[in-house]
């Protein structure tokens, strides 16, 4: 039986008197690969810092691989590979020694995986930190996530400020590691399309709530958008469950729906529509339409 | 998590402190051996040069007080605001291992380091005092001795500004800034704990083990607030930095107030010998002993009564405080203060005046410290009680009781170049002139120089200069003086003040203690008897008005004091050696010849009222008590 992987329940972060996250409450499959979508601030980091005991909540309840995140955090840290967006290495050490000095925490370390990754990502294991380019650091930090052979990796929007190509190395670096070593992926990213790629369940957390959850595949088999088009003008209102938007002119509306299904053509036709279009979406045209809608 | 993972995770973490405290650590090595150099080098062209001997004095001093306490400070900040800045912190929490440990690790690398550095800068005073030894007998050992105390003070005093220092970098994120706010609240925290200590009228008794334990706790406090926050606060991003300096501030200063509770509860216990009882001095009345109590290291010294009918002790000053004397009518002490803030040392001595109930004080005079001339030091009341005398070194202040301003002070340098100490005898009975004695040993003999200056004008008035003086009247200052019995070149004389005029009372004899009752009618003294001048001592009365010379009985060894009771009818008299044997005790001479022994060690300040003894004890030991003479009984009255 497959159990979770990351456990939230509840959660709530207040700082004075906002909310960065309100009453959140989310299961991650062990062996998904799980994206936590949302615009800047709106509690992606928050949650994930929750999780490794780094953040402490105001309410609820986090539990990672069975562990309570309060309670057993060093235990947590010590099977979880974490990246945080923006790594801040010790500038004078050189590649060679952030390794040994990470490799100190872990009883899982594994060395010879730990060179490879080095080998592959094209690190210099001589170079001090603070010479390297953002984008090497970024690589020497996935291979510290990587090397302890984590059962859950947890990537905070890892690839942002990243050129394209050492994005793509870096997602490549994380699949062939899904690929060759299983476990769970839980991250948070700015770059929709490269969740889309890779992602099987996806939540969108908006000004700290929870938006949408659902697999990739049901959320883009059920957020479409629909043009209709009328011989007279458009109606007020249309007989659709889960609108989040309309556009409309005076002839056409476009619909998009969250909770989209096979008979909303024949029921919009039913209602006057002269055609009606049915147009998939984007994983990034989901998003937009999600925050910018009332779910 | 097995052991060998701990050990090898606490390996990682030592290593990355020591790099990241690697430089620190050499920076103040090289100020150590650099600061001598500077040294030298600044004062090679003043008028005179720093030599070896001198720069092998001042370097431990400066590496103990200065240098060491400065790195303390930077290494205890460091610990954490620096890593807080650039956001390495937050990586390193982000790894499996516990908070505490991390915490454990840094600050403990962080003292050590301050360790390594004055471990080095010792080693580079060491070695300035090899090659000063060889030019002026100078040692390192010897000049870090000189401190004494002081320097053990210093390791509280630099763990606390470390400690501070450590929990001010826990949460602000630049180096300077926690160690700026650990100084100022090292000093806070320091500055309230004496002024707790002052307040509580703690310090006389309360030991330099006290007080390091003290400062101590205050540092192991600041820890403490420093490893909650580590261990509970977040991220530490600096983040709410007022409310949490507010909270810090609070914490230290309330925690060192709670802290000197237990030393507050633990002060009826602390054993006498943790004190040292000097001045005693009898009030007129002899209702009230007021005595200057200090620690065994003569630090902080405060003046306190204790009631001869066992009703009480009590301090009547801040510490500080010492050389008391009391009015002719028992109401007003005047004293020495060394004034200043909270017990801190001023720029010059106070004269000041307090009410024996403590209910008003008043300062009258300051005088500047001498440093060339030390001395003996001593306050006197004038006969009527309405001027006061105060003598430091060289340097005499009379001044009005009743205050005023500061034109109202008479202040004398007197001579100090060939007869010094100077003592302060007292007053003369029928003129404002304080009477003043300096003698010392010069060549195998004493000089002697009695002088009187007058209370109003200044002007000196020389009395009597001996070449070949015995011992002087060894008298506390007293009120009246009309004729001052001296001992000078096997002469007992009496000086008549007033009529600048001298009587010889006995001649060709080894004399001592001779004591004149107030109304200067009679005086009672000693004659050495026997080959050895100190084998015995004849106890001699004498009616100066009829000239009548009675001996009230002979005493084994050397007598240091005589104390007549206020009729002389009875005598304590002090024997500071018997044959060959330096002793000190003392024995109850009756005007009929009796004699009876005192309690062992015991001397007589002098007598309250007709019937009892104000015996004391000092030494490691201190004790006041008064003995019923008939019975021999005591009672103790301090300490209480």
């Amino acid at each position: 039986m497959e159990t979770a992987a990351i456990v939230i329940e509840g959660f709530t972060k207040r700082y004075g008197a906002r909310d960065a996250v309100h009453d959140l409450s989310l299961e991650v499959p062990a062996g998904s690969i799980f994206g936590l979508l949302g615009r800047n601030g709106a509690g992606k980091s928050t949650t994930i810092k929750s999780l490794l005991n780094l953040v402490r909540p105001t309410a609820g309840r986090l539990q990672v691989l069975g562990l309570d995140s309060a309670a057993d955090s060093v235990a947590i840290r010590g099977r979880v590979g974490y990246l945080p967006e923006e790594p801040c290495y010790y500038p004078w050490m050189t590649v060679s020694e952030i390794v040994a000095f990470n490799a100190a925490f872990y009883d899982t370390w594994d060395a010879t995986l730990a060179a490879s990754l080095l080998e592959r990502l094209e690190l210099p294991r001589e170079r001090r930190l603070k010479e390297l380019s953002r984008g090497t650091q970024a690589k020497v930090g996935l291979a510290m996530a990587l090397a302890p052979r984590p059962e859950l990796l947890i990537l905070d929007d890892p690839t942002s400020g990243l050129d394209p190509v050492v994005r793509r190395e870096f997602l490549e670096a994380v699949i062939a590691n899904v690929q060759a070593e299983g476990g769970t992926v839980f991250f948070s990213t700015h770059m929709l399309h490269e969740m889309e790629r890779v992602a099987d369940e996806v939540a969108i957390l908006h000004e700290g709530r929870l938006r949408v959850r659902a697999s990739l595949e049901t959320l883009k088999k059920s957020t479409r958008q629909i043009r209709v088009v009328y011989p007279e003008t458009v109606p007020q209102t249309f007989p659709l469950s889960g609108l989040l938007r309309v556009d409309r002119n005076s002839h056409q509306a476009v619909l998009t729906v969250s909770a989209f299904d096979e008979s909303m053509p024949a029921t919009l036709r039913g209602h006057g529509a002269e055609s009606v279009e049915v147009i998939d979406l984007s994983l990034e045209e989901i998003f937009v339409e999600t925050v910018k809608g009332g779910a | 998590m097995s052991t060998h993972h701990s050990l090898r995770t606490a390996r990682a973490l030592v290593w990355k402190e020591w790099r990241e405290q690697r430089p620190v650590a050499l920076a103040g090595l090289a100020l150590a051996i650099l600061l001598p150099l500077i040294l030298v080098a600044a004062t090679a062209r003043a008028p005179r040069p720093l030599d070896a001997a001198a720069l092998a004095g001042l370097l431990p001093g400066l590496y103990l007080w200065f240098l060491w306490p400065l790195f303390a400070a930077a290494t205890g900040a460091s610990t954490f605001a620096g890593e807080i800045g650039d956001g390495t912190l937050g990586y390193l929490l982000s790894r499996p291992v516990s908070r505490p440990r991390v915490w454990l690790v840094k600050v403990t690398l962080a003292f050590l380091t301050s360790l390594v550095i004055l471990a080095g800068a010792l080693v580079v005073a060491w070695v300035v005092g090899l090659m000063a030894r060889e030019a002026a007998g100078s040692s390192f050992a010897e000049t870090l001795r000189v401190g004494g105390a002081a320097n053990l003070l210093v390791v509280p005093a630099t763990l606390l500004l470390f400690a501070s220092s450590v929990l001010f970098s826990t949460f602000l994120s630049r180096s300077m800034n926690a160690a700026a706010a650990g100084l100022a609240a090292a000093l806070l925290i320091l500055a309230g704990l004496f002024a707790l200590w002052d307040t509580l009228g703690l310090e006389p008794r309360l030991a330099l083990t006290w007080s390091m334990i003290d400062i101590a706790l205050a540092a192991a406090l600041a820890l403490l607030g420093s490893l909650l926050i580590f261990s509970r606060g977040e991220l530490l991003r600096g983040r709410g930095m007022g409310r949490l300096v507010a909270m810090a501030g609070a914490m230290v200063v309330g925690g060192s107030g709670l802290l000197a509770i237990p030393v507050v509860a633990w002060y009826d216990q602390l054993a006498p010998s943790e004190a040292l009882a000097l001045d005693r001095l009898l009030s007129p009345a002899g209702d009230a002993v007021v005595l200057t109590v200090t620690s065994p290291h003569r630090q902080s010294p405060r003046i306190w009564v204790a009631h001869t009918d066992g009703s009480g002790l009590e301090h009547l000053t801040a510490a500080g405080a010492f050389d008391p004397s009391m009015a002719p009518d028992g109401r007003w002490v005047a004293y020495f203060s060394q004034g200043g803030v909270l017990g801190w040392p001023a720029s010059g001595l106070e004269l000041r005046i307090i009410r024996s109930d403590g209910a008003e004080e008043r300062r009258l005079a300051t005088l500047r410290h001498d440093r060339q001339s030390p001395g003996s030091s001593a306050t006197s009341f004038s006969p009527d009680g309405n001027h006061i005398a105060g003598l430091m070194g060289s340097s005499l202040v009379i001044v009005p009781a009743a205050g005023g301003g500061a034109g109202d002070a008479v202040t004398v340098r007197l001579d100090d170049t060939p007869l010094t100490p100077w003592q302060l005898l007292g007053w003369s009975a029928t003129r404002r002139e304080v009477l003043v004695l300096s003698s010392q040993w010069r060549e195998g003999s004493q000089s002697l120089k009695l002088e009187a200056v007058d209370g109003v004008t200044g002007a000196q008035r020389m009395i009597y200069e001996g070449k070949r003086p015995g011992l002087p009247a060894s008298q506390r200052p007293l009120s009246g003086w009309s004729r001052v019995p001296l001992v000078a070149g096997g002469q007992l004389l009496l000086v008549d003040v007033d009529k600048d005029r001298r009587e010889p009372i006995a001649v060709n004899a080894c004399y001592w203690s001779p004591v004149i009752s107030e109304t200067a009618d009679k005086i009672a003294y000693a004659l050495c008897l026997g080959e050895k001048a100190a084998a015995e001592s004849e106890i001699h009365l004498r009616n100066l008005l009829t000239g009548d010379d009675r001996i009230l009985g002979t005493l084994p060894g050397r007598v240091s004091g005589i104390r007549p009771s206020p009729s002389w009818d009875r005598f304590v008299v002090g024997l500071s050696q018997w044959g060959d044997v330096d002793v000190r005790t003392a024995v109850l001479l009756g005007r009929d010849g009796t004699v009876r022994a005192l309690p062992e060690g015991s001397l007589a300040l002098g007598w309250h009222g007709r019937d009892h003894v104000v015996l004391t004890r000092s030494g490691q030991d201190p004790w006041i008590g008064l003995m019923e003479p008939d019975t021999g009984e005591t009672r103790t009255i301090f300490p209480q």
